[in-house]
């Protein structure tokens, strides 16, 4: 499928390239168009303020009527992250809408790291030890955010 | 279509005494729950048992074919349809999100329809943004001609037909929404956007495999390969024999029907079983020594009153104890006795796992007898093809035997689980049972045993023994299998 590339794909890169989500950074692999090295600035007055989190992303063949598939490779405390970074998102199941685009679902990811939902959980250990003591799992999350989120 | 053919609509009643079976070739597959086997009919008087007047096993249902199942579903919902003066589609989804409480959907449609209407995505939401029809196709950015639907939302005909193709692909076809919004599409929308006559084929298939999937009182055959769908009357945990495929299944679990044991219950013990099944393993074994004279004995039929070749010395294959005081006690062999030697609350994994062997061994031993009567009614069944061609009766004369043989596998299926419900009883109700189980584990046994020697035992005593057999599990069953129970169920199962 060579020079293949809807679209749609190569204007949603265009203007990631042109207009970058304020505190992300986005960019196709050299290699492979469909996909992007993603770093991701921890937001401010949140446990993972100053960290720079390395993600993945990937634009399946079906995309944009299946969602892109998303990972975070950098470690990262959260409730809604697992070890191996997968992320629960509903935006990336079950309610994606093709007309959701690579700009909405990291405005989302953004948004998860303001405002982790310990009532719905991927990491369940992590959920629980956020249900049990908020400021412990904070301080805990803060502690990984300096030891491993630092490019 | 392909599937339409071939299966009929025959209603069941499990218990039903419709036996047909004269045709002389007495039939090698074997099925504990086939019709055939009157009960609750006979005469239990002198046996001295409450005699139960409603058979607890009892319950009506269908197998029907796809578009059996299909017109069926439509049917139920058409009454509701010319009530509220909604398509039939319509109601179909409507009920399916209202978990088929017609009564319900009916009066909250007939108090605000826009309201039912909106909240099922059948028709936009009121409240939703105003849509600038754009001048492009939003999902692929290309400009060309658009669809716009009800909700206002617009594309190209051909991201449309893409995004229908994956959902139907991934096996849902009752829930297919517009790109951008809730909205449902229907049937009809959706047919007009494929080309493909065969994924039309495979749309409607996963139509009414969604619906019959969330319906509590339609259900699929759970034997491989079978596209039986099982209608009830009502949900419970009773016994379904598929008549396509001749597969036993709960009704609730689409386990092995497993009476008198709830479901989640039965769940519970298998999965505890399969944790533990590695050091189970050597109970399981085949052959034991004698515990009179040492010697090795190998289990050949399913009796567990074995007599030893060697010494004569006749015992009970699963507590090993003399055969002799189970006559007037078995009760004490399938009774769990704790350890009296383990003081309270002493060794409590210890004993924990003594409790379990007690269970579990009893459990596999009578697994390990259903097979070796399965084995059993095969070889009578051609002995007695034997003494017919010898002319040594017909028939009519034999099929008494074989009528034991059945009626002993399907106490013996039942007698199985009952250790599987045994091992999670507590207080007075488990020595009740308990006394009752054993009752039927002892009559169960006499009769193996008449049957594994019938050719020297009479007509009259099989006969007997088996009106007391049938009696003691029915007794059982009506005892333990509640009515409580089983409403409980229902309401579990239409509510998930
Ligand atoms: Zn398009
Ligand atoms: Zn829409
Ligand atoms: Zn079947
Ligand atoms: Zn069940």
């Amino acid at each position: 499928m060579a020079g293949g590339l809807p679209k749609r794909i190569l204007r949603e890169t265009e203007k990631l390239l042109s207009e970058p989500v304020p505190g992300i950074d986005a960019r196709p692999d050299e290699n492979n168009a469909r996909y992007f090295h993603v770093i991701v600035n921890g937001p401010k007055d949140t446990p993972f303020e100053s960290g720079k989190f390395k993600m993945e992303l990937f634009l399946p063949e079906d995309y944009p009527m299946t969602p892109p598939k998303l990972r975070f490779i950098t470690k990262i405390y959260h409730p809604n992250i697992d070890q191996l970074g997968r992320i629960c998102l509903d935006t990336l199941k079950d309610k994606w809408t093709p007309a959701l685009t690579i700009r909405t679902v990291l405005l989302t990811v953004q948004g998860l790291l303001s405002a982790p939902n310990p009532d719905d959980p991927l990491a369940n250990d992590v959920a629980a030890a956020w249900k049990a003591n908020e400021t412990k799992a904070i301080a805990t999350a803060r502690q990984w955010t300096r030891i491993y989120a630092q490019v | 279509m392909s599937q339409d053919d071939g299966i009929e609509d025959t209603t069941s009643n499990a218990s039903d005494d419709d036996d047909d079976d004269d045709d002389g070739d007495g039939g090698d597959d074997y099925d504990p729950y086939a019709p055939g086997l009157s009960e609750g009919e006979m005469d239990s008087q002198d046996l001295g048992d409450i005699s139960p007047t409603t058979d607890p096993e009892s319950y009506n249902y269908k197998c029907l074919s796809f578009s059996d199942a299909k017109k069926s579903l439509e049917s139920d919902a058409k009454i509701t349809s010319d009530k509220l003066k909604v398509s039939l589609e319509n109601v179909q989804f409507m009920l399916h999100f209202y978990f088929y409480d017609v009564d319900k959907l009916e009066k909250v449609y007939l108090e605000d329809s826009n309201k039912v209407l909106e909240e099922t995505n059948l028709i936009p939401k009121s409240n939703a943004k105003t849509v600038v029809m754009p001048d492009y196709c939003p999902i692929c950015y290309d400009q060309c001609d658009l669809v716009v639907f009800n909700c206002k939302h617009s594309f190209c005909l051909s991201c449309v037909s893409t995004h229908i193709e994956i959902h139907i692909s991934s096996g849902n076809a009752l829930k297919i929404e517009c790109l951008q919004c809730s909205l449902l599409l229907n049937r009809h929308f959706v047919v007009s956007c494929i080309k493909d006559v065969q994924l039309i084929d495979k749309y409607d298939k996963f139509l009414l495999k969604n619906l019959i999937e969330t319906h509590p009182l339609y259900c699929w055959c759970p034997g491989p390969d079978c596209g039986c769908i099982v209608k009830v009357d009502f949900s419970a945990s009773k016994p379904v024999t598929c008549q396509m495929c001749s597969t036993l299944f709960c009704y609730i679990c689409k386990h092995n029907y497993h009476a008198p044991s709830p479901c989640t219950q039965f769940k519970n013990w298998l999965k505890k079983c399969q944790d533990d099944s590695e050091t189970m393993n050597y109970i399981c074994a085949n052959t034991k020594d004698c515990p009179q004279c040492k010697v090795s004995i190998e289990k050949s039929g399913g009796c567990n009153h074995m007599c030893c070749r060697n010494c004569h010395w006749d015992f009970c294959w699963m507590c090993l104890g003399s055969w002799k005081a189970h006559a007037t006690e078995y009760y004490e062999c399938s009774k769990y006795k704790t350890d009296p030697s383990i003081g309270d609350g002493g060794n409590s994994a210890r004993e924990s796992l003594n409790k379990y062997l007690h269970y579990y061994s009893r459990w596999k031993n009578h697994i390990q007898s259903l097979e070796l009567e399965e084995q059993t009614r095969s070889q009578i069944n051609e002995h007695i093809q034997g003494q017919i061609k010898l002319g040594n009766g017909t028939w009519i004369d034999w099929q008494y035997l074989l009528d034991a043989v059945d009626l002993l596998l399907k106490c013996r299926y039942t007698l199985k689980f009952t250790y599987a419900y045994a091992y999670y009883l507590e207080g007075p109700w488990k020595e009740m049972f308990e006394y009752h189980q054993a009752q039927l584990e002892r009559e169960i046994e006499n009769l193996s045993w008449k049957i594994e020697h019938s050719k020297q035992t009479d007509t009259v005593g099989i006969v007997k023994q088996m009106n007391i057999t049938k009696q003691k599990r029915l007794t059982l069953l009506h005892q333990f299998t509640s009515e409580g129970e089983t409403t409980q169920l229902k309401v579990t199962s239409s509510e998930s």
